[in-house]
């Protein structure tokens, strides 16, 4: 097993780490995900039969055990609502986290790319991801996703429009603020 | 719009310019902290069998001292010696077998409510008990060993059912598998648009083709969602196809309660099916099971025959004993069978079958789960078995066995 892991670490988990941490963008939880996937990933691998890449195959179940986790986020946020009754106050509190030092010591426009990924869909992160973080090819991110390559595009256009929109506003209220 | 595109490249050049995030953990740290993990996950299962090794090592001591009580005179001191060691290497043999055991995936109830039994007896009266049922174990062993099973009988909260279908090589028969996610995840689109990452053709010689072209946005929980048809869908071109997606789109989604499925997107393309949007959906009922093998290199499938056109049980019974070779679709009972059906209740019903070739082996295990699942199809929750022989696998035949959960399962992950 333990060699099973040293491969599986030194030919992705680099990239595995980055992929993680962009979707929840923490990195507590990037960690504790991160070790779900191996478990996941060890404990199967004698049942990979090799029908998609590796790599592939790996980022698949990294992307499930991330929208488990982001599941699990939810209902504990909806249990905790409930009990208090704070539904709608609580759904109008943005979640903010301090920002991550290596993200932190970028330029402004950086930081704002940084923080519209939050206005993206699971979707639409996991392609911004894999896409142009990871520079996997349309056919890897199909894959992966398990989607046909043509929703890749089309989701791939629409997150860039998203993020796009998200910058232009922040940048426009920068502007009114200034002036 | 050379505008918009700047801006594109713009925005995809910034994304691409976010640093890299570094682990700071590592690596054999990492690898301690996952194999705690593992272990944490593994520890129940090991729990369950602890009693093995102390119990083996107190029966093998007793039978030691009774063979020194029987060697008397007390000169073979040094054989005496040697045979106990033999017997440790023995249980150490065993207790191995049986934490094969409990890897097991996929096993019907009688089985496991044995192994909570035992679990529990374990705590009340230890050393009473563990003699015989260990002996009980090593039967199990041997039958888990040698059958192949056809149907699951799994459920618990972390298990969610993922019912897909594909069809046979001929497009003859729809056939529905069971892929049972252990990771609590219930997102149905995760696996359907990527049937051929969990579902291997060749192991069975299956199509999946039919659905190429289609893509699933669907709520399972909340049974609500669409299938999107791409411009270059086309397997439901002739009236056939068109059939055959429908019986496949029924053994996909009915089980979770959808009465219909609307599509979107070019659905043109649908053919007959274009008509019906929203597309009505259902799973035929009383229906027999054979048996669907490719070839010899390949794994058997139970396959529901969907266009028997029978009036009752028996006759269904009877159906199951015909082979349909040029579809690859062989018999699940007997065709020396004489059988005869009561109907104990409208949940319980027993069958019973008389033929030279039954007997504990694989051949009469599948006719007990195409039986299992016909008997489902008609409604019926539970069958008591009249074939000749008590056992089979790890079906008790002499009480009633309920029907099972999943045909065709499939453990993922």
């Amino acid at each position: 097993m333990k060699t099973t892991f040293e491969e599986l670490y030194d030919k992705y988990h680099t990239d595995l780490y980055q992929f993680i941490f962009y979707m929840v963008k923490n990195k507590e939880n990037t960690e504790d995900i991160v070790q779900e996937v191996y478990v996941k990933v060890l404990e199967s691998y004698q049942t990979f039969k090799g029908d998609s890449s590796e790599k592939t195959w790996l980022f698949s179940i990294a992307r499930h055990v991330t929208i488990d986790f982001f599941r699990k986020q939810q209902r504990k946020k909806k249990r905790i609502l409930d009990f208090f009754n704070w539904s709608e106050k609580g759904e109008s509190i943005p979640a903010s986290q301090a920002l991550p030092e290596e993200i932190a010591i970028q330029n402004e426009e950086l930081k704002q790319v940084f923080l519209a990924l939050d206005d993206c869909t699971e979707d639409q992160r996991s392609v911004i991801i894999l896409r142009y973080i990871q520079s996997f090819s349309i056919k890897e991110t199909a894959s992966v996703l398990g989607w046909t390559e043509s929703k890749v595009k089309t989701t791939q256009h629409r997150a860039i429009s998203q993020l796009k929109e998200h910058i232009d506003t922040s940048t426009r209220k920068e502007n009114s603020v200034d002036e | 719009m050379s505008d918009k595109n700047n801006d594109f490249k713009d925005i995809e050049n910034k994304i691409k310019k976010l640093p890299k995030i570094e682990d700071n953990t590592p690596k054999e740290v990492l690898f301690q902290k996952i194999q705690n993990k593992m272990d944490q996950s593994e520890k129940p299962k090991r729990s369950s069998k602890r009693w093995i090794i102390p119990t083996m090592a107190t029966v093998a001591s007793l039978f030691i001292i009774l063979l020194i009580a029987q060697s008397i005179p007390w000169n073979h001191v040094a054989d005496q010696q040697e045979s106990s060691m033999d017997r440790n290497e023995a249980t150490t043999e065993e207790s191995t077998e049986d934490s094969e055991i409990s890897d097991s995936a996929i096993v019907p109830n009688e089985q496991k409510e044995q192994e909570t039994q035992i679990m529990e007896d374990e705590s009340k009266d230890e050393e009473n008990n563990d003699l015989s049922e260990s002996q009980s174990f090593e039967n199990e062993i041997t039958n888990e060993e040698e059958f192949v099973y056809h149907v699951g009988y799994e459920k618990n909260e972390n298990l969610f059912d993922v019912h897909t279908a594909v069809t046979t090589n001929e497009a003859q028969y729809a056939i529905p598998i069971t892929l049972i996610d252990t990771s609590g995840g219930t997102d149905v689109n995760y696996y359907y648009n990527a049937l051929e990452n969990f579902i291997d053709p060749e192991e069975y010689g299956i199509e999946l083709s039919l659905l190429e072209g289609l893509e699933f946005n669907i709520d399972a929980l909340s049974t609500t969602g669409f299938i999107d048809v791409s411009s270059n869908f086309s397997s439901a071109s002739s009236g056939t196809m068109g059939n055959m997606l429908e019986q496949i789109l029924g053994h996909m989604l009915v089980p979770y309660g959808f009465e219909s499925i609307p599509f979107e997107g070019s659905t043109n393309n649908l053919g007959q099916l274009a008509g019906q949007n929203p597309l009505p959906l259902s799973v035929e009922e009383e229906v027999p099971y054979k048996y669907y093998q490719a070839g010899e290199e390949y794994s058997s499938l139970l396959v529901p025959i969907t266009n028997a056109n029978i009036a009752n049980i028996e006759e269904t019974l009877e159906y199951m004993k015909e082979d349909e070779e040029p579809f690859n679709v062989f018999k699940s009972i007997p065709n020396d069978a004489s059988i005869t059906t009561n109907e104990i209740s409208n949940t319980t019903i027993e069958i019973a079958v008389e033929s030279e070739h039954i007997a504990e082996n694989q051949t009469t295990l599948k006719m007990v789960e195409a039986i299992l699942m016909t008997a489902k199809s008609f409604g019926y929750q539970e069958v008591i078995f009249d074939i000749g022989i008590n056992e089979v696998g790890t079906y008790d035949l002499t009480t009633e066995i309920k029907v099972p959960l999943q045909i065709n399962p499939k453990l993922l992950h």
